[in-house]
């Protein structure tokens, strides 16, 4: 009996993942096809190879990806920067005033959708003379991220044992040299979850740069996908191909970091 | 006398130095979150096109939301997403974090955690745009499919057809468990926990000879009841902001069939320049948010803490 569950079960979780990975196993076949064989035969190889399709692809799509990689950096940088650094507030003193209250304030940004403030937002960077900027596709998404980071950071900190920075404090180590040389060595898990999620989050977002960038300059990827054009004759194939160079950085990636991608994935909504 | 008064310095800064670490961000979040957030809230009271329109008009930008058939439908559409949101996250993801936790060697589970992780870092508009395919008219792989086992009765424009345009952009993702928004992320959630379970507790049921069934509902539930209601929170949260699934599908069509608040605040913001009008669902999203977060931690038993 408990064979026939064994077996049973192992059978269930395989045709499972079949049925996951099979849009993906699609999108690889027909990216290498010409139009009429993707609607004759998505289910097969194909049998005349368009290795074309990818070069056609790759000019639409290589700079919105450049885009979104240099917003993407700046929003990690600013994010684990300004997070370590509240962090460290929360962590290396004891007692001060209003501590807990300006904790609070920080993560119960975590409570408001983001959606109540997407027309003042778009407003606001208007009225800042930010609108299709790098900027305006930089700082807001940052102001959001912090939350998290902070949160998720100073968790992990707190757990460094307060004798270290005695220690280091009587060597006559600087704030700044503690944060550098203890601090965010010690960190080093956190943080690359923190990039992670970070990372996933800017390199994925489609809302805020749909409403705060439009025409080429600043496009971002999400958006770029959107809105990729082929011609009749070259068909889906392009687009299949678009989509997979623009998905190619992530999954490079991921098979260096697996370990961090799937913390990254799931500590911020468990702590959140 | 000096060294008083270096020390008095020395005071100051030391006193200073936490809330100069808390300073940017604060100015960060302030600037960019806190005050659109307030300002939000404001013009919900106003009416106001973003620019040289902005006159205070009382509640009559809510009165006006809950007298708007496309905001009415848009929340009947919400609810329904909602609920089968919650159906899913409950099923699928739970149901493939125990199949693969009662795989014995430890490499396979990884193995099979790591394949199935691996489509959670393409990006959610690819896949998104991938399913577009899939459910489309013509051509579309899924009617091609059905044709071909005969099925022709059953093809369908399934994303133009007002009938079934709702489900199939619940239908996504199909079987759930690949994208990270969509059932991956609660599936690593559930299998996370699962593999927390305390292995005593499992050996004492082996010998109490408790079979798969009751193993599951008295062992791996309970274990399972913070990150349960964890996933149904945010499939709360989610179904009453999602966008991105809706917009690039169907744009809230066919007619009124797959509008979600998120789609009409966006219209009614930038094609219609309603702002104050927009700004008052927005805030309407954000308590009706807030309420069922509210009733679900209320409502909802956390995992028990064991000694």
């Amino acid at each position: 009996m408990n064979k026939v569950v064994s077996v049973a079960s192992r059978i269930l979780l395989g045709f499972l993942l079949l049925l996951t990975l099979l849009p993906f196993f699609l999108l690889g076949i027909n990216a290498f096809k010409g139009q009429s064989e993707i609607i004759k035969t998505p289910f097969a190889l194909a049998s005349d190879w368009q290795f074309s399709n990818f070069s056609k692809a790759l000019p639409q799509v290589i700079r919105p990806m450049l885009n979104s990689l240099l917003v993407t950096a700046a929003v990690i940088l600013i994010t684990l920067v300004v997070s370590v650094l509240a962090s460290y507030a929360f962590t290396r003193y004891e007692n001060f005033k209003g501590k807990n209250i300006l904790f609070y304030g920080i993560i119960a940004l975590l409570m408001i959708p983001g959606f109540v403030m997407l027309i003042p937002q778009f407003v606001q960077i208007t009225d800042l003379g930010l609108y299709n900027s790098y900027w305006a596709l930089i700082l807001p998404p940052a102001a959001y991220q912090v939350a998290m980071g902070t949160y998720l950071i100073r968790t992990s900190m707190d757990a460094i044992s307060k004798s270290l920075f005695e220690a280091a404090e009587i060597e006559g180590a600087s704030d700044m040299e503690i944060l550098v040389r203890v601090v965010v060595p010690l960190s080093k898990p956190i943080l690359s979850t923190v990039t992670i999620m970070t990372g996933l989050n800017a390199w994925n977002n489609y809302i805020w740069p749909l409403v705060a960038s439009s025409g080429e300059k600043t496009q971002q990827i999400a958006v770029a996908l959107t809105k990729l054009i082929v011609s009749v004759s070259d068909g889906n194939g392009v687009l299949f191909a678009g989509y997979i160079i623009a998905s190619l950085p992530l999954i490079v990636l991921f098979c260096f970091a697996s370990k961090y991608f799937v913390a990254g994935l799931t500590q911020g909504a468990v702590k959140g | 006398m000096q060294t008083t008064v270096h020390k008095k310095k020395r005071t100051l800064l030391q006193i200073l130095k936490p809330y100069l670490f808390l300073l940017p961000i604060y100015v960060l979040m302030v600037t960019f979150k806190y005050i659109p957030f307030g300002m939000a809230i404001k013009e919900s009271f106003f009416n106001w096109n973003g620019a040289n329109v902005n006159q205070f008009i009382g509640i009559e930008n809510y009165l006006n939301a809950f007298k708007d058939p496309n905001f009415l439908i848009s929340l009947i559409n919400c609810g329904f997403i909602a609920i089968a949101d919650i159906l899913i996250v409950i099923t699928f993801p739970i149901l493939a974090a125990e199949l693969l936790y009662a795989v014995r060697s430890k490499k396979s589970q990884y193995i099979v955690r790591t394949t199935f992780t691996f489509p959670m870092v393409v990006p959610g508009v690819v896949i998104i745009l991938l399913w577009k395919w899939i459910l489309a008219g013509d051509n579309g792989v899924l009617n091609t499919f059905l044709s071909s086992i005969g099925l022709d009765s059953l093809t369908n424009p399934w994303l133009g057809n007002s009938k079934t345009a709702l489900a199939s952009v619940v239908a996504i993702g199909f079987p759930w468990l690949g994208s990270a928004g969509l059932g991956g992320l609660q599936f690593l959630l559930y299998y996370g926990a699962l593999q927390a379970t305390p292995k005593d507790m499992l050996e004492a049921s082996q010998i109490d000879g408790a079979n798969i069934w009751q193993r599951f509902w008295k062992i791996d539930l309970p274990m399972l009841s913070s990150q349960i209601k964890l996933t149904i929170t945010l499939a709360i949260i989610n179904a009453v902001q999602v966008f991105d699934t809706v917009y690039i599908l169907t744009k809230g069509g066919p007619g009124t069939a797959t509008l979600t608040p998120s789609v009409v605040l966006y219209e009614q913001g930038f094609t219609y320049k309603k702002m104050g009008y927009s700004s008052a669902i927005g805030v309407i999203m954000f308590a009706i948010i807030i309420i069922l977060t509210i009733l679900n931690q209320k409502f909802m038993k956390n995992t028990e803490k064991m000694d």
